[in-house]
């Protein structure tokens, strides 16, 4: 700001030149995440294909929807880049208007806001943004790299218990949305409109675990058991439920971003 | 007698032999002063030293008389000029037995003009004093100094022009003494003084004369030695509103700021030296790149810089202005200067200066090496210049070569978070090896020629031509690890090294002739000038990146060869009206053709199968011309008022251009209205006050990622200017200038696909560019005393910068930048000793800063956001300096 006075000072002497700036001022971010309460989720039963086959235990042959409580929803965010152009990207988004590069963790579970980390925000309109969910792979590095932070390494851990009729189950899923080479991100590309004016930014993620859950198909996981008396299942990385919740997160069922300027913190 | 000195070398040889050999008279005062003599005495003066005189002891040894050692060549008053006239002005000079000049005074009086010429002059001779036998004695000789009025026309129309004063030598040539006598001389009926021709600097006068606005500026060499200047580029901030800093190292050019410009290397400042032009066109590293690392400071005679572009002599590239280096040494003789200082600098310059040639006759070559004020800032460079004028009063030419060679590292930039929170030092370099690997290599090689043939009415044919040689390989690395390969897109993370080269063969050309002079009517008398520039540039390009320390190269960004030619033509008005009013100006055109080969372009990186052979080939032509004219009103002597209006351009970087495109022209329109007030006739005090308004229809500014210009649109510059230079006394020289600015975006910057919607607020700066300039510069040069048989002299010298904070993207602000330098020499005969301080209060300061987003950790989370960096500029340097003047 003095520097700003001291240029103003020498051409409003001379009454010349009047002041000005170069326009986008920095602003700072706060970044805070929310969960949402998910109660017990109905996961409506898949219509069987056609010819449906033969249904067998452990299958769980009954009618009626799959009754699922989630337990423990621990998602990792970050870092987090929000860029002006229409699609994000490395390519697209060389300059970010608005990030954080902070690692935070949400009890996905819990709508209470929770901080997240800080950043930074330039004065503009931001319409896309891209992020890790904790873990990284940079340019410079050979591998995805977990943050510290980051629940056991991953990027949710999701514990639950799915009941149909007489049938059962707790499953576990350790989630990793990693992308897909290096210097790419876990969401390389998110639609968002978010106009950043300053004084002080303000921005929410708010996760739904429960939007990511349904599109598990847990008739198939019943069926994928040893046996029927199986009641711990864990979601293997090569499973179609793991890869629906890592489409869910990834691509389907983003978390939303919203967020305000206002004039005090 | 009267002795001519056609050439001060051969007159000093001509008058030491006539001093010897004929009965040139001086008084020997000995011990008893018979005082100074009336000046109608003019007998009791001429004691004769050939013969015993009448009644004299015969036992006293024959007083041979002083010697002239050196005779500078007085300065003909311009304001006389016009007067025609060429009187002889006689001193009565008092040489002590030291063989100093301990008194003059005006025994025959032509004028005070005239007469302050003759004894500044004389006071800087040195004698060999007067001896009678073993002894040195004090004398008293009597000097005719005679004043010639050039030998060839002022070439700009002025009232001498319309008065039949046109210089005849012949008619005013007076019989050598070497020449035959007539029978029958009695040489007591001569004069039996010493004499100088005191020819007009006709150069120095041309330069003047070629001022066209308040804001065309010519700094002579006494303003140049006044602050040290480590290389020629920083000479350049003597002139008013000018910065210059060295970012990017040793081998590469300087960023030049000029009046709200931020020129970059050059692209808004058209450079000449030694009538070549230094702008490259299309240069991969910035558009109109100008290097001026092979100028050597000592051969710069005076300093041309014409802000705003309102002379239809103006091409490419004079965007806010034009710069002139005028090369010539007014020290002659053989001349050594070793330099040791700060930081193991070491600098070896040689120079061989033929006395009694013209100024603009030297060769001059200068080795230097340092290790830099930091972190890999090592650099070695080698020049030669070489010049030889000749011809005489109808028919004048130059010959010029150039070789140049320098190598440097560059410790690049550091983002100002990372030298806040310690994790570099603010003169170190990232350590890791994309940034400690960056470096680059310069070399030129240039011939020139230029013609000139004056005729007896003013009238002037000049033809010039030129060949240059340059090449650029610059690796250089803004960005860190954010880079992807294009051609294989699986290559990440090796670092930026990004590597520039740019190979080019250019020539030129130009011819101009002038009317002589026409006088329709007592009150109205001009001429016009007509004339063509030509210029043909070879290039080849590429770009890529490397991987340090081996240098692979694993990715391709530019392969490219260009030919550009560029033909100017220009008519130019030059009218004088009632003595009051000059007009000047016409018009100005250029055609510029383009021929691409871009051998990479059509490059699609992986996001489609190859289904074509990559390389996109492409020509352009565009035409572009404008208008230039300036009034001048004179309405008393000292005071000129002057109203200015041009027209420019500058030419695009070629590959930006499409297949057929109509040369899209940054157009610049400037505006300046100023006025120059001259008190004394030696310009004791020059005053001079503008302000002025340019418009550009697109300008540029650098991008570090891609390290190379990028259109920005539309802008503006309003500003002032207020430059004062004072000589009160012959010894003290001193010049100061303020400089205003305010430059604005025009209009959004150009949308991308990364920033689809830039914003924009009416009236939005420009960063980087200083909002104020100021400079100071203040020098003294005296006799000290006689000593040792040879005149000890004095020389000291001040220069200030200060450039106010500039505006930087992303509402930031650089911190105001202000360097103190100054120098101190002794001289003694033909040894020299001098130092040299830069940067006196060792100020950390950033040469330059850009916004921008980088990546220079290997582990950590990277920021895309755009954040401050820095390139340091120089702490406090020392170098002492001990010369030889042969």
């Amino acid at each position: 700001m003095s520097r700003r006075i001291e240029s103003c000072v020498w051409t409003v002497a001379f009454a010349l030149i009047g002041c000005g700036q170069t326009g986008q001022e920095v602003y700072p971010l706060r970044v805070e995440g929310a969960g949402t309460a998910t109660g017990t989720l109905i996961v409506p039963t898949r219509a069987p294909p056609d010819p449906a086959p033969v249904c067998a235990p452990p299958c769980e042959c009954g009618s009626g929807d799959w009754e699922v409580t989630l337990e423990q929803a621990d998602v990792a965010f970050g870092p987090l880049y929000l860029c002006a152009s229409v699609r994000a990207g490395p390519e697209l988004c060389p300059e970010s208007i608005a990030e954080m590069l902070d690692v935070g963790v949400v009890d996905a579970l819990d709508p209470a806001p929770v901080l997240l980390g800080a950043g930074q925000a330039l004065t503009g309109r931001a319409q896309s943004a891209m992020w890790d969910y904790g873990r990284s792979w940079l340019l410079t590095q050979t591998e995805v790299v977990p943050d510290p932070r980051a629940p056991g390494g991953h990027s949710l851990v999701l514990r639950g218990t799915a009941t149909k009729g007489p049938t059962s189950f707790r499953f576990a899923a350790d989630v990793d949305v990693d992308a897909s080479e290096a210097g790419l991100y876990g969401v390389q590309s998110a639609p968002v409109t978010r106009d950043f004016a300053g004084p002080y930014e303000s921005l929410s993620v708010r996760f739904d675990p429960g939007a990511w859950v349904s599109g598990i198909d847990f008739d198939a996981v019943a069926c994928g058991r040893a046996s029927a008396s199986e009641v711990d299942v864990s979601f293997a990385r090569t499973s179609i439920a793991y890869n629906s919740l890592y489409i869910a997160m990834n691509n389907s069922r983003l978390p939303t971003l919203v967020g305000q300027s206002s004039a005090a913190p | 007698m009267l002795i001519r000195f056609c050439r001060p070398s051969a007159a000093l040889a001509l008058g030491m032999l006539l001093a010897a050999a004929s009965d040139a008279r001086a008084q020997d005062l000995g011990a008893n002063d018979a005082g100074v003599p009336d000046a109608g005495a003019a007998s009791d003066i001429h004691a004769d030293a050939g013969r015993p005189s009448a009644g004299a002891d015969a036992g006293l040894l024959a007083l041979e008389p002083p010697r002239i050692v050196e005779s500078p060549s007085p300065d003909y008053p311009p304001e006389r000029m016009a007067e025609g006239t060429e009187p002889t002005v006689v001193l009565h000079v008092l040489v002590g037995a030291d063989g100093r000049v301990r008194d003059v005074h005006v025994e025959q009086s032509m004028g005070v003009d005239f007469d302050a010429a003759a004894v500044v002059a004389v006071q800087r001779w040195t004698f060999a004093p007067a001896r009678r036998g073993e002894q040195s004695v004090a004398s008293r000789v009597r000097i005719a100094v005679h004043f010639t009025l050039p030998e060839v026309e002022v070439t700009q129309p002025d009232e001498s022009a319309f008065v039949e004063q046109s210089a005849e030598p012949a008619r005013r040539r007076r019989p050598l003494p070497s020449e035959p006598a007539n029978a029958g001389d009695d040489h007591t009926d001569h004069d039996h003084t010493f004499g100088a021709n005191a020819h007009a600097d006709l150069a120095a006068t041309e330069r003047r004369d070629q001022q066209r606005t308040a804001s065309d500026i010519v700094v002579d060499r006494d303003q140049l030695e006044v602050a040290p200047h480590l290389d020629a580029g920083e000479m350049l901030r003597t002139a008013p509103g000018v910065y210059v800093a060295r970012p990017e190292g040793d081998a590469v050019a300087q960023q030049i700021m000029l009046r709200g410009f931020d020129a970059e290397h050059g692209q808004d400042l058209a450079i000449s030296a030694g009538g070549i032009p230094i702008n490259q066109p299309s240069h991969l590293h910035g558009q109109g790149y100008a290097d001026l690392g092979f100028i050597l400071p000592e051969v710069v005679r005076s300093l041309r810089v014409t802000e705003g572009v309102y002379d239809p002599h103006q091409g490419d590239f004079a965007v806010a202005g034009s710069i002139d280096f005028e090369l010539g040494m007014r020290d002659r003789g053989l001349i050594s200067r070793t330099t040791y200082g700060s930081f193991g600098t070491f600098r070896q310059f040689l120079a061989f200066a033929p006395r009694g040639a013209r100024e603009d006759t030297f060769g001059a070559m200068a080795f230097r090496r340092t290790n830099g004020f930091g972190a890999n800032r090592a650099s070695e460079s080698g020049t030669m210049i070489a010049q030889y004028g000749f011809g005489g009063a109808k028919w004048r030419g130059v010959l010029h070569t150039t070789l140049f060679a320098a190598r440097a590292g560059l410790a690049g930039v550091l983002r100002r978070d990372d030298v806040d929170a310690g994790r570099v030092g603010f003169y170190d370099v990232y350590p890791v090896a994309p940034a400690t690997s960056q470096s680059a290599l310069s070399t030129r090689a240039q011939l020139g020629v230029t013609l000139e043939n004056r005729g007896e009415r003013s009238e002037r044919f000049r033809i010039g031509a030129w060949l240059a040689r340059t090449h650029l390989r610059l690796r250089s690395n803004f960005t860190g690890y954010r880079e992807r390969s294009r051609i294989n897109p699986d290559w990440v993370g090796r670092g930026d090294l990004n590597e520039q080269l740019n190979d080019a063969t250019s020539m030129g050309a130009s011819a101009s002739y002038r009317l002589p002079a026409f006088q329709p009517a007592s009150w109205a008398r001009g001429t016009i000038e007509a004339g063509a520039t030509a210029r043909l540039d070879l290039i080849d390009q590429a770009q890529n990146l490397l991987q340090a320390p081996q240098n692979e190269t694993w990715d391709q960004r530019v392969d490219a060869t260009l030919q550009t030619l560029d033909i100017g033509m220009f008519a130019d008005l030059d009218w004088r009206f009632a003595k009051v009013l000059r007009i000047r100006g016409g018009v100005r055109a250029d055609v510029l053709a383009y021929d691409i080969d871009d051998r990479l372009g059509n490059f699609i990186p992986r996001v489609r199968p190859d289904s074509y052979v990559v390389g996109y080939r492409r020509t352009a032509l565009g035409l572009v011309g404008g208008p230039r004219a300036t009034v001048e009103y004179t309405p008393v002597r000292s005071v000129s008022l002057f109203v200015s209006y041009g027209e420019g351009f500058r030419s695009p970087q070629a590959r930006t251009l499409d297949e057929g495109e109509t040369t899209p022209f940054a157009k610049v329109r400037s505006g300046d209205l100023g006025v120059r007030y001259r008190l004394g006739s030696r310009d004791q005090l020059n005053i001079t006050a503008a302000g002025y308004l340019t418009s550009l229809s697109t300008d540029a500014v650098f991008e570090p990622e891609s390290a190379r210009l990028e259109p920005v649109g539309p802008t503006t510059r309003l500003g002032a200017v207020l430059y004062v230079t004072s000589k009160p006394w012959s010894w003290l020289t001193a010049s100061g200038s303020a400089t205003l600015a305010r430059a604005t975006l025009d209009a959004p910057p150009i949308p991308t696909n990364a920033n689809p919607n830039p914003p924009y607020e009416p009236g939005q700066l420009l960063p980087y560019v200083p909002p104020l300039v100021l400079r100071f510069d203040v020098g003294a040069k005296r006799n000290l005393v006689r000593t040792g048989g040879g005149m000890l002299s004095g020389r000291v010298g001040v220069g200030f910068s200060y450039l106010s904070s500039r505006p930087l993207p992303y509402g930031n602000f650089a911190d105001p930048v202000a360097l103190l330098d100054a120098s101190a020499s002794l001289k003694w005969r033909w040894l020299e000793f001098g130092v040299e301080g830069y940067n006196l209060t060792n100020t950390q300061y950033a040469a330059t800063e850009y916004s921008f987003a980088s990546a220079w950790s290997t582990t950590e989370i990277p920021s895309r956001l755009p954040t401050r960096h820095l390139s340091a500029g120089a702490p406090f340097t020392f170098l002492a300096t001990l010369g030889v003047t042969l």
